[in-house]
């Protein structure tokens, strides 16, 4: 300070509230902003880690385009994103509806169908999902007890692998659930009851009042839920013995980066792929918000 | 007023917690403090910590403290603390990471200190000690060794009326022994073919007189062609078509998981390739006694192709304050007898001759026969040259997917075979 008076006065009420979020600020500096621009740097290097890094330009992005391993990945990853979610919300939203009613115990259903979601990205249950679809799982004596004997290991075989971790990640429909179930408790009965009056079936009131007035709702889960999707990574993670395996069918996007920054020591080539996944889920997340105009009615438009 | 008084409270806070932190760190320090890393099972885990506990009765003035995990996450952790700066002080490490670790300067050369006596070599076997050597230092030494072999059910060979197998056994020989096993028993004779472990390739490459997988600068393959692999795949082809091994998605669960094979689920009589420290987890895995027995030879084999080479090492982190003490706690984990009493051999034959033979009295049936197996071995042994070059994870990803997509049906042998070459050779010259 040279002793000329201060331009603009601070207002101390200013200064409480920046002190107050501080904690977040340094916390959004620290482990988010600062993170994300080292990555972005790495990404232009060759870095193993533990040599220090050499400039490379942007010969990591081109070499993606090389990789075969990487356009698998991407291929896991998408069909893992477009069948599961999908799957995952209608699901969720069938159960929330079975919810939305006054009878007794309905609370204990709700917290006992929230409760896989809950443990659903922890390692017990990928490991539980491994005996489960194993050779001598559970899957496979249900299916001995309908009369088809087998002992096929669903989850080490090339050609339903992929399917058993989808079915893992919609098993674990809770958070999307409770939101639904949040969104039709904001629906107002009277919609309901004029319907029932004009003599609408419980399908045409779901088609004509349910799912409009829901839209915003699956909007904002189909957005989550497509965001978390291109980012798994836990459940193939421990389901393929942390390589993706067999024959790279639950090579997700997530779990190849990994593989390859701490695996195989390419930390600058981790990083770009890391980079080429947030561009386009950026994309993607604007393609929705651009035509969620056509499709997403919010009340107070009409 | 009240306002400021807020704002100062808020920076009093703040500042209060910066200062604990700093000043606990501020204690009286007279004893040396250094910190140890391992991975393992929870038997490894329990054994370690009681060595630990025996080590700081012994020596009062160092204080040792620990960090333990699973295989999977150790040398992420490794590594990023490495770049942190904040390597521990002594680890386990792996043939697959010292040559990466040495190479980046991260590690202790132990050469002054075994020197000077403080890590006393003078009982190791002479093979033993340079296990650990990367271009003229001692980085790594070896916390116990094995060799790679097959395991059986005696029980099962017994009952069935099937040969009990020699350690001079031929592939034909071994053949021969699955298609009984299918035969008498109805279960499958070996949960997985040798070929699909990296291991079991290299060896059947040694048998044809090659070195192993890397040449000796390790930037190329050591052979050429597919011809081998060819011949060597087709037959674990023809063994899984014939019912005699697994299937391989079933299979799998054998090489991920050894505790989940065949041999342990009784749904198969051996285990082909397996190191041999673990027989002693899958007999546990199993609840009664396994056997061991040599990888079969090839007929007019130039050398068996078998080696003894160290489960894992013992490393020192460069940036040690207290390399003294790291050396104190190295000689005594690989040295003193009561603490390898309480591990008894879990991590492999122990090198110090004084160990092995104050061990071997009291090892149970299991372990006992490992032990041995090791000694067999060890007569006609190729000399251990698997320091692996850094790309081998990557390499060995490689071979574990190619080998999927064989049995599975999704490329030819020949063509995986030529895949493999020409993408671990690629990776090799990296």
């Amino acid at each position: 300070m040279s002793g000329k008076p201060l331009r603009f006065k601070i207002n101390s009420n200013d200064i409480t509230g920046y002190l107050l979020i501080s904690p977040w600020l340094i916390g959004f500096a620290v482990f988010t902003l600062f993170p994300l621009i080292s990555s972005f740097l790495y990404s232009l290097t060759e870095y193993n880690l533990l040599s220090s890094p050499e400039f490379v330009g942007v010969g990591n992005y081109l070499q993606a385009f090389e990789d075969g391993r990487f356009y698998q990945s991407f291929k896991v990853t998408f069909t893992y994103a477009l069948v599961h979610v999908p799957l995952k919300l209608v699901f969720a939203l069938f159960v929330a509806m079975l919810f939305n009613c006054d009878r007794r115990g309905v609370g204990i259903y709700r917290s006992l169908y929230y409760l896989p979601s809950i443990v659903g990205g922890s390692i017990a249950v990928s490991v539980m999902w491994i005996q489960m679809f194993g050779s001598t799982g559970a899957f496979n004596s249900i299916l001995g007890k309908i009369g088809i004997e087998t002992t096929t290991n669903w989850i080490k075989n090339p050609q339903t692998s992929l399917a058993a971790v989808i079915i893992l990640a919609v098993w674990q429909f809770g958070s999307p659930m409770l939101i639904f179930l949040a969104g039709l408790k904001q629906i107002p009965r009277t919609y309901y009851e004029a319907a029932e009056i004009d003599g609408a079936g419980a399908i045409r009131r779901f088609i004509n009042i349910t799912l409009p007035s829901l839209t915003p709702v699956i909007f904002f889960n189909l957005v989550m839920q497509l965001i978390s999707a291109f980012m798994a990574f836990t459940q193939a993670y421990i389901i393929s013995g942390g390589a993706g395996g067999p024959s790279d069918t639950t090579l997700f996007y997530a779990l190849y980066i990994y593989l390859q920054g701490f695996r195989y020591g390419r930390m600058g080539y981790a990083c770009a792929l890391a980079w080429i996944i947030i561009v386009l889920i950026a994309i993607v997340t604007a393609i929705l918000f651009k035509t969620s105009g056509r499709w997403v009615f919010y009340g107070e438009d009409e | 007023m009240k306002k400021w008084m807020m704002v100062l409270l808020v920076i009093l806070l703040s500042l209060s917690s910066l200062f604990a932190s700093g000043s606990s760190e501020s204690g009286e320090s007279e004893k040396t403090t250094i910190r140890f890393m391992w991975w393992g099972s929870q038997t490894r885990h329990d054994q370690t910590i009681k060595v630990i506990e025996l080590f700081m009765e012994k020596n009062p003035d160092i204080v040792v403290e620990y960090e333990y995990g699973s295989f999977e996450n150790h040398f992420d952790k490794i590594l990023t603390m490495m770049t942190a700066g904040d390597a521990p002080d002594v680890f386990q490490n792996s043939t697959a990471y010292i040559l990466l670790h040495a190479q980046s300067d991260q590690l202790l050369d132990f050469t002054p200190y075994i020197e000077s006596g403080a890590i006393d070599l003078s009982d190791w076997d002479d093979v033993f000690k340079t296990l650990g050597e990367v271009e003229g230092g001692i980085y790594g030494l070896t916390m116990g060794n094995s060799a790679f072999g097959m395991l059986y059910d005696p029980v099962l060979f017994e009952e069935a009326g099937i040969p009990i197998p020699t350690n001079d056994w031929t592939w034909d020989d071994y053949h021969e022994t699955l298609k009984q096993i299918k035969e008498k028993t109805g279960l499958y004779g070996d949960s997985c073919y040798p070929a699909s472990m990296i291991e079991g390739y290299v060896m059947f490459l040694r048998q044809h007189g090659y070195p192993g997988l890397f040449n000796a600068d390790r930037n190329g393959l050591a052979y050429d062609g597919t011809d081998l692999w060819v011949e060597y795949f087709t037959k674990q082809q023809e063994m899984i078509d014939k019912g005699y091994v697994m299937p391989y998605d079933q299979a799998i669960d054998s090489i991920i998981n050894f505790e989940q094979c065949g041999l342990a689920l009784g749904t198969a009589g051996m285990l082909g390739c397996i190191n041999s420290n673990q027989a002693v987890a899958i007999a546990n895995a199993k609840g009664s006694a396994v056997a061991l027995n040599s990888y079969p030879h090839m007929e007019g084999e130039t050398q068996p192709g078998n080696f003894i080479g160290p489960t894992m090492f013992l490393s020192a982190a460069k940036t040690t304050e207290h390399p003294e003490a790291v050396a104190r706690f190295i000689d005594f984990f690989l040295n003193d007898v009561e603490a390898n009493e309480i591990m008894m051999m879990e991590r492999g034959v122990p090198a110090s001759a004084e160990v092995r033979s104050a061990l071997e009295p009291q090892l149970d049936s299991v372990a006992a026969d490992s032990s041995r197996y090791v000694g067999i071995v060890a007569e006609t042994a190729v000399p251990f040259d698997n320091i692996y070059p850094s790309a081998y994870n990557e390499i060995l990803d490689l071979y574990r997917r190619t080998v999927e997509d064989m049995m599975f049906g999704r490329v030819s042998i020949e063509e995986g075979g030529r895949a493999f070459n020409e993408q671990a050779a690629a990776l090799l010259a990296e």
